[in-house]
């Protein structure tokens, strides 16, 4: 039996540990606002360790300690000190502290000028517009490329409910609530790749909403905007052609966008550029032709309650087309 | 008291274990049992039947398309005031009655029960297109006029001429090879429109799309108690012989619909609406896409609003592409419904030539 526990509590162990590292911990920090917010984290935390310690020192010497402790604990001057006095500068330490945190964000945008990025969230997937210095934007989706060492201010808004934003390695969580623009401001530290997810519960699909941060030398940074503000790639073989007429002639265009052909929907993620991302369906599946074949034909079993339906329409040399053609968007 | 029932319990299993009974089609039953089963059977509709509400039924098409069913799927029992029921159903037990008066001896209600869920013991089927009540109020619709005719001792216009054979075999639904008047018959020709609304327009229909709904009705993956067994009964070479023969023809005059609505039909139908997800209707619905997707132009207001109802019922949800409409139909209001009904009825342009399509050759979905 004891030993029974012993592995059943070394497993929880290793299941709340294992949250610590990878690409989603919020332990490990890529961005300037996640390790301030780590600072603080340890800050606090170890405050509360100081105030926990100093109560039960405190506790064992009413019980137990010498007369003249006791009766020093016992004045009204203790209470007051104590009870009053501590909490009070500790407690505002921490709110100073945490609001500054809050405001730095915001100046660091406004001093590095860099163009803003706006997510929508959607059920159940993020849209993300860059904006470009010359006014123009560029749509993608489900993945968010930052510049190395340049804050960023990123609007959150929402199409439908209330979700919320938290990529863990860069900052920390914030709400798109509708109707409203909430502004964080994002700052990656080192290049690399980190992932986040929707931290609101909005509806069926919740769970399986996520995203991937990427950040890149400012340099890579600027090619990879280029690259993906221009048009979608030409097919070029046999098989991609086939499968960017299947694509058309099959109602795709409904709802997705491939920029530079007819397909120009407004419901569904932006696909002009899906092959170069690093998921599919906002992080549920890896890119590659099989995912997309996969999610063409059975997405309800894969993301269930997902606003797509399934086309299982396709024999499967058109679903292998029609997959080639999409992982060839890069 | 004890030694009575033991009695009585042990009489009944010796009756019912030792095989006495007759079970036989060929004797009736007591007069006794009669009466009990008959009263039985119409308590249990009455019962069954209050919670129905009858719809609007004085569509003449609708009572048109109940009676040419009821030649094909109803008259080999029931018979007509022209032909006596086939021999065989005659020797059924109990014998199917005669209808001449079925809407004086049952309320609407009751008859739409009775047609849609079938009579236990009795080789009454239930409909076989399920959730397709719009289809079995036409034969309600029929039955009711039916009854009209004959009180006012009236022209009876309503029994439709059966077809030579239907009363001498069981022929339930079986169309004749290759006859695209017998579909016309229901769904129109050149110049003549469907009986009813409920009927689509084949005329200038994509030829991929009649062959798929042809299948999907005979494999009982699209439900319609009067398309199911007329499409099961066809094989491959009929079905695409018909598709042939009908796509080739040219389509019907449009509606005149009201401007408004049309207006709002041919914004839902060119953009779409984002705020409730609803994609444009003609990027999949023209002429550039898969070919298994139906031409709505060709098709009357009535018609896709009631396919547009069924979708958004969860009505047509055995096929694929009936799941990928359902998902969108049900983003739709019933103002959004009617609007786009509106639209593709009074969008009918000239007519197409369908064979020289390109989108026809690239072998899509």
């Amino acid at each position: 039996m004891k030993r029974v526990l012993e592995r059943c509590s070394g497993a929880a162990l290793l299941l709340v540990l294992s949250a610590c590292t990878g690409e989603q911990s919020a332990l490990v920090s890529r961005g300037r606002e996640a390790s301030e917010i780590g600072s603080l984290f340890w800050i606090a935390t170890a405050v509360s360790a100081a105030v926990t310690i100093l109560v039960i020192i405190a506790i064992m010497f009413a019980l137990w300690g010498p007369p003249t402790w006791k009766d020093l604990l016992s004045r009204e001057r203790a209470v007051l000190l104590g009870g009053i006095v501590l909490p009070v500068l500790v407690l505002t330490y921490l709110l100073v502290q945490g609001s500054t945190l809050l405001q730095a964000g915001v100046a660091r945008t406004q001093r590095s000028g860099e163009p803003s990025i706006t997510i929508v969230g959607k059920r159940w997937w993020w849209e993300v517009i860059y904006h470009l210095p010359n006014g123009e934007t560029v749509a993608s989706a489900n993945e968010l490329r930052l510049p190395v060492g340049r804050p960023i201010s990123v609007r959150l808004e929402t199409a439908d409910v209330i979700h919320s934003f938290w990529a863990p390695q860069l900052g920390g969580k914030l709400d798109m609530i509708p109707g409203r623009s909430n502004v964080i401001t994002l700052e990656a530290t080192e290049p690399g790749t980190s992932r986040g997810q929707c931290a609101e519960y909005c509806g069926g699909a919740h769970a399986l909403m996520a995203f991937y941060v990427v950040a890149l030398p400012p340099k890579d940074y600027r090619a990879w905007l280029s690259r993906e503000a221009a048009d979608a790639r030409t097919p070029q073989t046999e098989q991609e052609r086939l499968g960017e007429r299947l694509f058309m002639t099959s109602g795709c265009g409904a709802c997705h966008t491939v920029r530079g052909t007819e397909a120009r929907g407004v419901i569904a993620p932006d696909l002009t550029h899906v092959g170069s991302r690093r998921s599919l369906a906002a992080a549920t599946l890896p890119n590659d032709e099989e995912a997309f074949a996969r999610w063409i034909a059975e997405n309800q079993h894969i993301k269930p309650e997902n606003l797509m339906p399934e086309f299982d329409v396709f024999t499967p040399q058109q679903l292998e087309a029609l997959s080639a053609y999409l992982s060839s968007l890069k | 008291m004890v030694i009575a029932v033991a009695g009585g319990l042990a009489l009944a299993a010796g009756i019912v274990l030792s095989g006495v009974y007759n079970v036989s089609a060929s004797i009736p039953h007591f007069a006794v049992t009669d009466a009990i089963l008959r009263l039985a059977l119409r308590r249990s509709v009455a019962t069954h039947a209050a919670g129905v509400e009858t719809p609007d039924l004085t569509d003449e098409g609708l009572a048109e398309l109940g009676s040419r069913h009821f030649t094909l799927g109803c008259a080999p029992c029931h018979g007509t005031a022209n032909a006596e029921p086939n021999p065989v159903a005659r020797a059924m037990y109990p014998p199917p009655p005669a209808l001449h008066h079925a809407a004086e001896d049952w309320s609407t209600e009751e008859l739409y029960w009775i047609i849609a869920n079938g009579l236990k013991f009795t080789g009454m089927p239930a409909w076989s297109g399920v959730g397709r009540d719009d289809e079995v109020w036409a034969l309600v619709a029929f039955l009711s006029r039916l009854s009209e005719t004959n009180a006012n001792d009236g022209r009876p216009v309503t029994w439709r001429e059966t077809p030579s054979d239907a009363g001498s075999a069981l022929r339930f639904l079986v169309p004749e090879r290759n006859s695209v008047d017998f579909c016309a018959g229901c769904h129109g020709d050149a110049g003549a429109k469907p009986v009813d609304g409920l009927v689509p327009s084949l005329n200038g229909q994509r030829r991929a799309y009649l062959e798929r709904a042809l299948v999907e009705y005979g494999r009982n993956q699209r439900q319609s108690g009067m398309m199911e067994p007329i499409a099961r009964a066809l094989d491959e070479d009929e079905r695409q012989a018909l598709a042939r023969r009908f796509s080739d023809k040219l389509r019907a005059p449009p509606e005149n619909g009201d401007k408004q609505q049309i207006a709002r039909g041919r914004a839902i139908a060119k953009a779409g609406a984002a705020r409730a997800q609803i994609p444009p209707c003609l990027a999949c619905h023209s002429e550039r896409s898969s070919d298994r997707f139906p031409r709505l132009d060709s098709l009357s207001s009535d018609y896709i609003a009631r396919q547009l109802a069924l979708m958004r019922d969860g009505r047509r949800m055995g096929t694929t592409y009936g799941r990928i409409m359902t998902t969108i139909a049900r983003r739709l209001s019933q103002a959004d419904i009617d609007a786009v009904a509106a639209y593709f009825a009074s969008k009918r342009e000239t007519p197409v030539d369908t064979a020289s399509h390109p989108a026809d050759a690239t072998g899509a979905p």
